[in-house]
């Protein structure tokens, strides 16, 4: 489904950690109908899916961050569209929310994006995902995120 | 303002009465040792004890911290001395169902502004006089008009850097936490039986004090005051290493006044801004 | 038991019954005019006399007053009775040849013949209206004024009554319809518009509300009934044989716990009145699908005669305008109404049945015909020439010589057409039934921008709404016929059979569950949960006293969106399948 090789061997070429959470009823679903529809995108991107987009909560993003994700992504209805009525609608406070205080530490707000894929958006999904691992790679690396390994304390749940 | 003014007069008559009719089982004021610079709390449990109650400019712990204690439910209804800052958070304690309203007897302190020299957060009060108090004491202060701009001034401040600025800026801030929960246990509003960082499984904020653990407690505590924090300062003036907490509480509360129009703490029948939403709210960043 | 003979048939009767009772169940007709139900008899008019020839001395009698008694023999139609009605109906027709009722009467006993100087009354004096105003209604506004020739019925001293309540009781009981309120009374007698016929006839305050109603019951409006207006009156609870009438019955608020809602709350129809161009409200002559259902209905207002509203005429042309507000996005429904287009084919031909050579028109954007057998359905109405359909919307309707004009476009034939018509009948868009938004927010289902409610799934769940144990059935999801209502009735009336008949509720798994060691009671959760999930539960110590109030989830409510968990501070909400720990291991193992 790639539009280019995975890397080989994880040497010779770099590629972003992309932490997508989807929500069960519409964004899972449109990635589905991409790959159905055999719209290919790019690899890097790593699928968690949740019921809800309500269901993502700001630690999940921290959590990716630590773990060595470069970038985060959240996906949900469109408003008006959620499967559980209003779920997306809390999201999109908490969310833009806990993004503005991330960006207040610091944290480049280029590497947290939400956005609304329905279920019959599989091109949307297609194109979205090839658009920001085109900013991933342009970011490159999230070094400056403390890691576990890099800052040498593991404390695995 | 005197310790030995009409305000402490007053407020141990008050207290006093309330502790002799039964009607509280204790009183949680502010008292003084000495010259101390900084009042400590004092809990009245009868009478005599009204007379170590005292309310001048040193008063400037919120008391309304000890409201959700056990220790303190277990006396029977609180009175508690509150400033107009500390009852926006008896506010907001109550909207969360915390306490009830008839479990205690708020006593309001009229207040032109406390510490020496007075704190930052005194020059932008809009609250010198408590409302919805069960009694008042002290002289009626005039309300300056206050400009809002300096109110989030310090926030101003670092938002005005660039974001590899203020990465380095808080990451050398994190970098000194020595993860003494100080900012939580004198937060009124951090009132968890368990809080986030003591949940193991899975153990979501990392507990020794490196920076990645930093990070994530100094995240998850501002987050979890979005929409409640009532700017009392507290956390700020407690922290050993002087790490600008009010500031991070300042943004967030600027983030929800700007976008939803809500400010906590105003009265206990508001409906926190995570707790309702509108189909009009802003899409702005969302791809 | 009384016993008594009447026309040779043997009868009983019980104690206080009159003959015209007794008579009346036999199935023996005695004519009357005076005689009502609910007011007691005192035989004024003299036509309901009968004849006694055994058992009391031999004479004519009032049927009406007296009672039965043992013995009686009784002649009901001899020719003693006959002349004595007779010679009553010539009097009462000289003086009343206005009176319908009583120019029937006499004819049917040849009594047209008294060569006497006609008046022009309709009043027979038999006091009937002064009598239920006294005796049932009760303030007593009319009276008998005046004496021998100069004797009528009016009100004292002949002035504007300020007792009289316009309950119209005296019209009504009036048998020659000689009375009208409006002489007496400076109350505006207010009708009561028939709700059921759309206004187009009246009712009564004790009603049936629709034909075929079950239970096919009366009910009391209260507000217009005289019994709860001012206390008196009464007469319903008189004549009801089987003393039905209980006036101190009240609205009970019903209390029922239920595992399954089906809302079937239907549609109405949008008011055309707001179209100002097709002058419906304006001109009387134009009405609406509804209204013509009405009138054309062998149970409605006019018993099935079609006739037009104006003047009473028979409507030799008829225009039906289609798409009235539907399919109109600027300044209407931009949604199809669906079943407009079938019930006017319907309309039609019931148009045809009732004026054999009238001509009916139909303007339409499409004809949507889709649904079994319903194309051949308009096929046939247009090969027939049942209706002449012309594709095109009409621009104006007005007035003109006593026709309706109306002017439109004919788009397949080409330019305008002007027709002259006598009826014109509009088909309103089909909207939500009012009150549905209060309705679903209450039951937390959704509605979309015209108040339709929505479905869990279009495709899949299509009866089912986003909060278990609700379903929906007809036009409140969305315009339907009655076929597809029926459908899908019988779908959400499984679905809840198949939810309350089970012993144990089957649901999904992925529900919240609460920590009741952590949680703080803050009831956030209950906030942000769009499913009423979250139920407040007291904690008891040993003695029974609340130690603290704590969140539980209504399994049963609860959907798993896990909305609550992303609320709670004290993480004390997960979703099972969903919970913390899954996502922070899926979390650090796809980081790696």
């Amino acid at each position: 489904m790639s539009e280019e090789k995975p890397k080989k061997d994880g040497q010779d070429k770099w590629e972003p950690r992309i932490i997508a959470f989807l929500c069960n009823w519409c964004s899972y679903a449109g990635a589905d109908l991409a790959g159905m529809s055999r719209f290919g995108y790019p690899a890097p991107i790593r699928v968690i899916k949740v019921p809800c987009s309500g269901r993502v909560d700001p630690l999940f993003v921290l959590r990716s961050f630590e773990q060595g994700a470069d970038m985060v992504l959240v996906s949900g209805c469109h408003p008006g569209d959620c499967h559980y009525t209003s779920g997306n609608y809390h999201a999109r406070r908490k969310l833009l929310a806990f993004r503005e205080l991330l960006t207040f530490l610091g944290i480049d707000p280029r590497r947290f994006k939400i956005s609304w894929v329905s279920a019959a958006e599989g091109g949307k999904w297609s194109s979205l995902v090839a658009e920001v691992t085109e900013e991933a790679r342009a970011l490159g690396p999230y070094k400056e995120f403390p890691r576990s390994v890099s800052e040498g304390v593991s404390d695995e749940g | 303002m005197k310790a030995d003014g009409p305000a402490t007069d007053a407020l141990r008559k008050e207290a006093a009465d309330l502790l002799s009719r039964g009607d509280v089982g204790v009183v949680i004021g502010y008292g003084r040792q000495d010259d101390a610079d900084l009042a400590a709390p004092v809990f009245a449990r009868n009478a005599e004890d009204a007379d170590r109650l005292v309310f001048d400019d040193h008063c400037l712990g919120n008391l309304a911290v000890y409201l959700p204690r056990s220790e303190i439910r277990a006396m029977g209804r609180a009175g508690v001395v509150v400033k107009g800052c500390d009852l926006m958070a008896v506010n907001v304690l109550l909207r969360e169902n915390v306490i009830k309203r008839e479990d205690v007897v708020l006593i309001g302190t009229h207040c032109a502004g406390v510490g020496e020299p007075q704190l930052e957060k005194c020059s932008t009060c809009d609250v010198h006089s408590p409302e919805g108090c069960d009694v008042v004491v002290g002289e009626p202060v005039d309300q300056p008009k206050v400009d809002e701009e300096q109110r989030y001034k310090a926030a101003a401040e670092i938002d005005a850097m660039s974001v590899e600025e203020r990465w380095d800026f808080w990451r050398s801030q994190f970098d000194k936490c020595i993860r003494c929960y100080a900012c939580r246990q004198v937060c009124p509003l951090c009132y968890c039986k368990r809080c986030i960082v003591e949940k193991n499984i899975p153990q979501w904020v990392a507990t020794s004090a490196h920076l990645r653990g930093s990070i994530a407690w100094n995240v998850v505590r501002a987050f979890h005051l979005t929409g409640r924090c009532v700017g009392c300062g507290e956390c700020e003036r407690v922290c050993p290493v002087g790490i600008p907490l009010g500031a991070i509480n300042q943004k967030m509360s600027r983030h929800v006044g700007d976008s939803y129009g809500f400010h906590s703490g105003l009265s206990a029948d508001q409906e926190a801004p995570f707790t309702v939403w509108s189909p009009d709210d802003s899409d702005e960043g969302i791809l | 038991m009384i016993k008594l003979t009447i026309n040779g048939n043997e009868a009983e009767a019980a104690e206080g019954q009159t003959i015209l009772d007794v008579a009346r169940e036999l199935s023996i007709e005695i004519p009357t005019l005076c005689h009502h139900k609910a007011i007691p008899p005192t035989g004024a008019c003299r036509i309901c006399v009968v004849e006694i020839t055994a058992g009391a001395r031999p004479g004519l009698v009032p049927a009406c007053a007296y009672p039965a008694q043992d013995g009686l023999e009784i002649q009901t139609d001899s020719e003693r009775v006959r002349e004595s009605r007779r010679m009553t109906l010539q009097l009462l027709e000289a003086r009343c040849p206005e009176a319908k009722v009583i120019q029937e009467m006499a004819a049917e006993y040849g009594a047209l013949d008294l060569p006497l100087e006609r008046k022009d009354e309709k009043c027979i004096m038999c006091g009937l209206c002064v009598r239920v105003c006294k005796e049932i209604i009760g303030p007593a506004a009319t009276c008998f004024a005046g004496r021998g020739p100069e004797r009528e019925i009016s009100t004292p001293y002949k002035l504007l009554s300020e007792v009289c309540i316009g309950c119209g009781a005296c019209a009504f009981v009036c048998p020659t319809e000689a009375i009208d309120p409006a002489e007496f009374c400076s109350i505006a007698l207010e009708k009561i518009p028939n709700e059921f016929n759309c206004g187009l006839d009246s009712r009564t305050p004790v009603y049936i509300p629709f034909p075929q109603a079950v239970p096919n019951k009366p009910v009391i409006d209260r507000e217009n009934c005289i019994h709860f207006r001012t206390g008196g009156c009464g007469a319903c609870k008189t004549v009801c044989p089987a003393d039905a009438i209980d006036y101190d019955m009240e609205d009970k608020v019903v209390e029922e716990e239920v595992g399954a809602i089906v809302v079937a709350t239907g549609y109405q129809l949008m008011d055309p009145a707001v179209y100002e161009e097709y002058g419906y409200g304006k001109y009387p002559d134009v009405v609406t699908s509804m209204e013509f259902e009405r009138m054309v209905s062998a149970s409605g207002p006019t018993g099935g005669g079609l006739h037009r509203p104006s003047n009473g005429e028979l409507p030799k042309t008829i225009v039906f305008l289609q798409c009235i507000g539907s399919r109109q996005e600027t300044d209407g429904k931009p949604y199809c109404s669906k079943i407009c287009c079938m019930y006017t084919a319907k309309h039609t031909i019931l148009y045809k049945h009732k004026v054999h050579d009238g001509q009916a028109f139909v303007f339409y954007m499409d004809v949507r015909s889709g649904g079994k057998n319903y194309e051949d359905f308009v096929r046939r109405v247009v090969k027939e020439k049942v209706a002449t359909y012309l594709r095109g919307r009409v621009s104006k309707v007005f007035p003109r010589g006593g026709k309706l004009m109306v002017r439109g476009a004919d788009t397949l034939g080409g330019g305008q057409v002007e027709i002259a018509a006598d009826m014109v009948v509009l088909a309103p868009a089909v909207v939500p039934s009012s009150g549905v938004q209060e309705l679903a927010q209450k039951l937390r289902i959704g509605y979309d921008q015209h108040d339709f409610l929505l479905e869990a799934h279009p495709k899949l769940r299509p009866v089912e709404t986003n909060t278990a144990g609700v379903f929906l059935a007809g036009a409140c999801h969305s315009p339907m016929d009655i076929p597809e209502s029926v459908a899908q009735a019988s779908a959400a009336a499984s679905k809840a059979l198949g939810l309350v008949t089970h012993e144990r509720l089957t649901r999904e798994p992925t529900i919240a569950v609460v920590d009741e060691l952590t949680c703080n009671g803050c009831f956030e959760c209950e906030n942000v949960c769009a499913y009423k999930a979250i139920e407040r539960k007291e904690i008891l110590d040993k003695d029974g006293v609340v130690t603290a109030v704590l969140a539980h989830v209504n399994e049963g409510l609860c959907q798993g969106c896990g909305a609550c968990g992303v609320t709670c501070r004290s993480k004390s909400l997960e979703v099972e399948g969903f919970r913390d720990l899954q996502l922070f291991s899926a979390i650090s193992a796809i980081s790696r």
